[in-house]
């Protein structure tokens, strides 16, 4: 627990403005051939750590293979800390040098397999990128397939349908899109729509994905880089507003109308705690059923229609601690209602924010015009 | 590996031990073949694909079970990373298949393997 504590205090630097990633900017929006240096590419990296870690849960309660102990998401995370802490350090400023250290990082911070794999993927990156100064939307369509094609080296009998069948296709997708245009958003954009579109099959590929009724763990942390990435290319946040629970789009499509009942999300704290016993009485409970840990401290995520059940059978097997509950039905509809509200502005979520208290309409929408990000009306006493 | 039940025994032998822990190694990434245990270091032979459980060797002691492995990664792979996976995922494995638990699993890397481009 110590460690997820951590994990959630640990600070990403967003990406700050220079005037030359603004004139990288320009270039961008006008939709002429893109370029992107080391700093820039820095910050591609930034951005996937951070819409990664905003999706750390998910991935985590996601892991069923090889090993279902709920980590992948924790794993992934932590390479690609490594990579950013390796990267950091770099004061050149060309693609070569920081994909170098992207490669190191990751290799020297490799956590579990599918850190493994994605410390083999950069370093297929690298290895094509190696002497680049800049990169263009064809060099990374070209080095993601020397990513995918590395990694698949790496183990004798490469499963489909995980991270290995994620990385592969979405750099076919891109290969296919760079050949089209010499635009890196676009080609970023394919790579991820064949990313997801890869990853909802995965479960028809791997079977014990579709018995836990996921998809794969890894491949899910594949698309959540991917799309971090995409996302600062658009200029869209990669950084999760405190509080506010991650809602991920990459989710298999379920059924619409199914009810969502409650999350609950607690530990069980004592000794000797009998694990499997537990598991097993939990799975009867609901389902996206996770319970992990050992004889002393044990996490348990389940998604439920009647929490109070769980509880009760929870404080008869030791202590409970951290818990969260939250009503997903609840989540859902104003996750719709967000989605139906598409000219909602964006939150501010840079560095800085300024917050403004004022004491009437016209003075909130002269705040408005400053480029305020948004504006909640208080009620009158 | 012997469980006496009501209508008669069962008994599971080391080699098919064996199988299981070499099937479970090479799901592992990271690892690209297994090796002969030898006592010299240095000549790592690799070993067929049909042979791979020759690269286990499974100790059963009192009902404890010891299973070492010895295996040959990709260079360029955290090997300390993917001996771990490879402990993790063995030890769930077969420990799920027989139902009884490991006592401990010792990776012996014997040999990198350099793969071309």
């Amino acid at each position: 627990m110590s460690e997820k504590n951590a994990l959630s205090q640990a600070e990403i630097i967003p990406p700050e403005p220079s005037p030359h990633s603004e004139q990288l900017a320009d270039a961008r929006h006008s939709g002429k051939p893109s370029i992107c240096d080391g700093q820039e590419f820095r910050r591609y990296i930034e951005a996937a750590g951070s819409w990664l870690e905003a999706h750390i849960e998910l991935i985590n309660s996601l892991n069923v293979y090889p090993v279902p102990d709920g980590d992948t998401g924790t794993n992934m995370y932590l390479t690609m800390q490594a990579a950013l802490r390796e990267i950091s350090a770099v004061a050149e400023n060309t693609i070569s040098a920081v994909v170098r250290a992207l490669a190191h990082g990751s290799l020297m911070g490799a956590r579990g397999n599918s850190g493994v794999i994605l410390s083999q993927i950069w370093r297929g990156v690298a290895k094509y990128l190696d002497g680049k100064t800049y990169l263009t939307a064809s060099d990374w369509a070209q080095a993601m397939r020397e990513g995918s094609a590395v990694a698949y080296k790496g183990v004798i009998r490469p499963v489909e349908g995980t991270i290995l069948t994620v990385a592969r296709e979405a750099s076919e997708a891109a290969l296919r899109a760079a050949a089209q245009s010499e635009d890196i958003v676009f080609v970023m954009q394919q790579a991820l729509a064949q990313a997801q579109t890869t990853l909802v099959h995965t479960p028809d590929l791997l079977p014990v994905l579709k018995e836990a009724g996921v998809v794969d763990a890894g491949g899910q942390g594949l698309c959540a880089i991917l799309e971090g990435i995409l996302r600062y290319l658009r200029g869209e946040p990669t950084k999760v507003v405190e509080g506010a629970k991650p809602v991920s789009r990459l989710e298999p499509e379920g059924e619409p109308e199914h009810e969502y009942g409650y999350d609950v999300q607690f530990l069980v704290v004592g000794e000797n705690l009998p694990i499997d016993a537990i598991r097993e009485t939990i799975m009867g409970m609901g389902d996206s059923v996770l319970v992990v840990g050992d004889s002393t401290t044990i996490k348990v995520h389940i998604h439920s229609e009647d929490p109070g059940r769980i509880f009760s059978y929870a404080t008869t097997q030791g202590q409970l601690q951290d818990v969260v509950l939250e009503n997903m039905q609840d989540q859902y509809h104003q996750f719709l209602a967000k989605q139906s509200n598409s000219s909602d502005p964006a939150l501010p979520t840079g560095e800085i924010s300024t917050v403004a208290i004022v004491n009437g309409e016209g003075i909130s929408q002269v705040f408005e015009s400053l480029g305020g990000g948004a504006l909640w009306q208080a009620a009158r006493p | 590996m012997t469980e006496q039940s009501r209508l008669g025994r069962i008994e599971v032998s080391p080699q098919a031990i064996a199988g299981l822990a070499a099937t479970a190694v090479l799901e592992c990434y990271g690892v690209v073949g297994m090796a002969r245990p030898t006592p010299y270091s240095g000549f790592a032979e690799v070993l067929q694909r049909e042979h791979h459980r020759r690269g286990v060797r499974v100790n059963v002691n009192n009902e404890r079970i010891t299973i070492d492995l010895y295996v040959v990664f990709e260079y360029g792979v955290r090997i300390s990373e993917v001996a771990q996976n490879i402990m993790e995922n063995v030890k769930f494995r077969v420990e799920k298949a027989l139902g009884i638990p490991i006592d401990a699993v010792n990776v012996h890397v014997q040999g990198l393997r350099l793969s071309g481009n």
